[in-house]
């Protein structure tokens, strides 16, 4: 008895494996046949398979038939009835689509080439490019072999295991991952998927078998109509990929990625460990299909300096793979298939870039000081050993924070006291005689280890992690211990202890310290006796107790992200609350000056390690709050000494205290921006704004290169913005005044210190209007708020260019400083 | 024949008062009186008081935005013109004040 049921497919992506496995689960309840006709394709499938299901290619909106075959098709006709009408359609919520909430303003010089960018989010600042290269092409080929022996029962029991490993992932999961792991499960119970292999394993071995179907079922995925469901394929790959690693243990298919040339990388993520198997110096970029900010594979990529992005699917730019790309991590952008215009565009940014970092690099040999030479340490976190040595190179006066849990993760037991010895040891003799702070490990909460078996938490950072774990983990404590005490005698080290919140807590580590000693001694292996230990303050509570900690330790280090999230209560993953989270509150302030000040009455250190220490903005509080070291993220020291040179001590401290006095985050961004706005100004003519010679080939170069030459000399924090106030005045009539000049020019608030630029160039380029090539650029960048003074100048320049006479002055001047002083003789300056 | 001008652009930074001294620097080389009032970045310089346009036969408004106080020229003989005209083709305006005037 034959029923059927017509509807329309209210579903936004169509009929994909969430939706076609949700289907399936009501479909299986029945005995009846059930198949889904989808009256535009025209296709058929059983609807008590996902794959089927979603070979039926049905798409937003489309008409479409289940029918209902056998004796319980009523009741089944009924209850898929109500399921269509109420439920079917909320069981996929709407793809999130990339970049969507990011608000970044590509600049004009690269739109206007019209480049082909894929947007995705960045996860380490900087500017590649190189060949994009996939990670995720594991030849699937090298596991066909002939038929062995029993192979309906090697494929069974290989089924079997994949399942039992993604049914224990499924519970520990959630979220978008529990979702993909669900989807994995109804693929690999799905009828039509598992009766194809078995029907080819008559006559083939398990893996050819496997293939096989793998071929058919990517075929009708990949003539789907939708671009989702095209991408699916990975999903069917993946799980053929575990089956047939379940199937053939013996076959190592480690997909070591090796560099022949400068790259950019794209995986879905990347293992620490396959990170630093790649060659840096020919990694050229990062594209993490699925990694977050917190990743220990991204924080290796900003240390290591290697732009890097998520958010773009490999699937999205098949078509560019072995093609060379550009991946810009501060636009967010992945160009691929890039016009003459574009690789100019990214060239010139890469140039800038560079300078940029020659520039700041010069800083990094100086010791840290301020205009009046009051010094501090500016120091480096790193996470592994091999960051060690970069760091210095970077001019690091020491190692702030050595976070030693990725030791510990991504492996199946924890590492023996040999292996951490060796560690700790390469860092301290990396460090020579400069300070090496090091954490012992922060496990657990966020940072789940397999092998320790933790129990999932409803609330991981008020929850069971760092030293709380020790006691019930005591011989992993011990083992650390001994390790970093052992290790110290090659060099300066100190032990920080991570999540301490009362005086119990560090007594009882301290007598940890002393067991471990005693077995050291006991053992007869040598060992500092003396390594100073500290604490990290990230509970609020310690701040109010620092005075009775200063009798139990010797330094303390506030650990800005925790602190500041326990502080005022944000979780800043959760985008709902991330806004409330800002290290500026007031409260936060006068955390840091109760901390600092009770420590310095003892005569006890303090230093700060977190995103904070990092951010040139806040320096001057930081500064003025008189912490002795600042720890941050190695390729950040060389700016951050750059910027503190610029600072005087005693503005600061005026600044911290008036900070702290502020009422509101508000007033506190309004004190700092003040104070950097009356910092010393630059003059408004200066040979380093003046561009002799320049090999710029149109007006979009030009524009970008003059900006960007503000930028490196600190005139403007925000070229890009500053960028689209030029053009936006470029909009209105060409700028071009004929006779070979160009004055692009405006009055913007996103230019530090009013400037005029000059670029001579080599060839004459079209300025895009009919006054003729350009060869001589004056750019005029007017501060808003900076007076009629510079104005006038402005216009006395603006008279003069109209005048042959001044012309051919301006473009006769030999040099640099010959354009600047016939300059300021001509306007008076 | 006696002329004053307006000039002013969108950023009132440069084009406006090249496009004064154009208008000068040409009626200079015509022999033509001429008073060149800008409206820039620094506000209203050079003013035109109430006799200079009393006694103006024409007024040259060379502007690509809205002229400030431009009540002040209701009752008298007006051209428009572009700040491009003014930069590019100064003699070109001042033949067509003087066509307008027979």
């Amino acid at each position: 008895m034959k029923n059927e049921l017509k509807f329309n497919c209210s579903l936004v992506n169509g009929i994909h494996a969430r939706p076609a496995s949700h289907l399936e689960k009501v479909c299986k309840q029945f005995d009846c046949e059930i198949t889904l006709t989808n009256l535009r394709s025209g296709n058929t499938g059983n609807a008590k398979s996902v794959l089927s299901l979603v070979g039926t290619d049905t798409l937003l909106n489309d008409a479409c038939i289940l029918t209902f075959d056998g004796q319980d098709s009523r009741q089944a006709l009924h209850k898929l009835t109500q399921y269509i009408n109420n439920e079917f359609a909320h069981c996929d919520q709407a793809l999130d689509k990339p970049g969507a909430s990011e608000a970044i303003v590509l600049p004009q010089s690269l739109l206007r080439h019209q480049p082909t960018l894929l947007q995705g989010k960045c996860l380490a600042l900087g500017i590649g490019k190189g060949l994009l290269i996939g990670n995720e092409d594991i030849n699937l080929n090298l596991f066909r072999t002939e038929i062995q022996y029993d192979e309906t029962a090697r494929f069974d029991n290989a089924r079997q295991q994949v399942t039992n490993n993604l049914e224990l992932a499924v519970q520990g999961a959630d979220g978008a991952e529990k979702e993909i792991i669900s989807a994995h499960l109804s693929i690999l119970n799905d009828i039509t998927f598992v009766d194809d292999i078995k029907k080819h394993l008559a006559g083939q071995s398990t893996a050819n078998a496997v293939l096989a179907s793998l071929e058919t079922v990517s075929q009708q995925l990949e003539q789907s109509s939708s671009a989702y469901l095209r991408e699916r394929v990975v999903d069917i790959r993946d799980v053929a990929t575990q089956l047939l690693c379940a199937a053939y243990p013996d076959i190592k298919i480690t997909a070591k990625l090796t560099l022949t040339e400068p790259s950019i990388v794209i995986a879905n993520d990347l293992t620490p460990s396959q990170f630093l198997g790649l060659d840096k110096e020919l990694l050229q970029g990062l594209i993490l299909t699925h990694a977050g900010s917190t990743s220990h594979t991204v924080i290796l990529a900003r240390a290591f300096n290697i732009p890097t992005l998520s958010g773009i699917e490999a699937a999205q730019c098949t078509d560019a793979l072995n093609s060379e790309v550009y991946l810009d991590a501060s636009l967010g952008v992945l160009a691929v298939q890039a016009n003459e215009g574009v690789r100019c565009y990214f060239d010139r940014a890469i140039t800038l870039n560079q300078q940029l970092s020659d520039k700041q690099g010069a800083y990094a040999a100086l010791s840290a000081q301020t205009s009046d030479g009051k010094g501090i340490e500016i120091a480096a976190n790193i996470a592994c050993s091999v960051e060690a040595q970069p760091a210095f190179e970077k001019g690091a006066q020491g190692i702030g924070l050595f976070r030693t849990e990725m030791l510990f993760m991504d492996r199946s037991e924890a590492p023996k006291e040999e292996e951490q010895y060796q560690q700790y040891r390469q860092v301290l003799q990396a460090a020579g005689d400069k300070p090496v702070i090091i954490r012992t490990m922060d496990i657990g909460g966020d940072k789940p280890i397999d092998y320790l078996n933790l129990p999932q938490e409803a609330n991981p950072f008020l929850g069971y992690r760092a030293v709380r774990i020790y006691p019930a983990f005591i011989d992993l404590f011990h083992n650390q211990l001994s390790a970093i005490l052992r290790a110290s005698l090659h060099g300066n080290a100190k032990i920080m202890i991570p999540m301490i919140q009362s005086i119990e807590e560090i007594r009882w580590v301290k007598e940890q310290i002393e067991i471990v000693k005693n077995r050291l001694t006991a053992q007869e292996l040598e060992f500092d006796n003396d390594v100073p230990l500290g604490i990290m303050v990230e509970i609020p509570a310690v701040a109010f107790i620092i005075d009775q900690f200063c009798q139990e330790v010797e330094f303390f280090s506030i650990g800005s992200n925790d602190m500041t999230q326990y502080l005022l209560a944000v979780d800043r993953d959760n985008d709902s609350v991330a806004h409330l989270y800002n290290s500026l509150a007031p409260s936060f302030l006068r955390m840091l000056d109760q901390v600092v000040s009770t420590a310095h009455q003892y005569g006890h250190w303090v230093g700060l390690c977190g995103e904070l220490g990092a951010d040139a903005k806040v320096l001057p509080l930081l500064i003025g709050a008189g912490l002795d070291e600042i720890s941050m993220s190695a390729p950040k020291i060389a700016p951050a000494k750059a910027a503190l040179s610029k600072l005087n001590s005693s503005d600061c401290q005026e600044l911290f205290e008036q900070a702290c006095l502020c009422p509101t985050i508000t007033d506190v961004q309004a004190l700092l921006d003040k104070a950097s706005a009356t910092q010393e100004s630059k003059p408004l003519l200066s040979t380093e704004c003046v561009l002799k010679n320049a090999d710029f080939s149109c007006k979009e170069e030009v524009i970008q290169s003059m900006v960007g030459n503000l930028g490196l000399h600190g005139r403007t924090e925000n070229t890009y913005k500053l960028e689209e106030d030029i053009w936006a005045r470029e909009a209105v009539f060409s700028t071009a005044l004929g006779h070979g000049f160009a004055i692009p020019h405006t009055k913007s608030e996103h230019i530090r210190d009013s400037s005029i630029s000059i670029a001579h160039l080599n060839k004459p380029i079209d300025w895009q209007s009919d006054s003729g090539d350009v060869d001589v650029v004056i750019m005029l960048t007017l501060n808003k708020e900076q007076g009629d003074q510079h104005m006038r100048i402005f216009s006395s320049l603006a008279r003069k260019l109209i005048h042959e006479s001044f012309r051919d002055q301006l473009r006769d001047s030999k040099d640099e400083a010959g354009i600047i002083s016939m300059l300021e003789k001509e306007l008076a300056i | 024949m006696k002329v004053v001008a307006v000039t002013a652009c969108p950023t009132g930074i440069a084009h406006t008062y090249m496009a004064a001294d154009k208008l000068s620097d040409t009626a200079k080389k015509l022999g033509i009186p001429i008073k060149v009032e800008t409206q820039g970045a620094m506000g209203i310089e050079n003013r035109l008081t109430e006799q200079d346009i009393h006694r103006a036969d024409i007024v040259v408004m060379a502007a690509d935005i809205r002229v400030e106080y431009g009540e002040r020229f209701e009752s008298k003989l007006c051209i428009n013109v572009s700040i491009q005209d003014a930069l590019k083709k100064p003699q070109n305006i001042f033949s067509q004040c003087q066509k307008l005037m027979k």
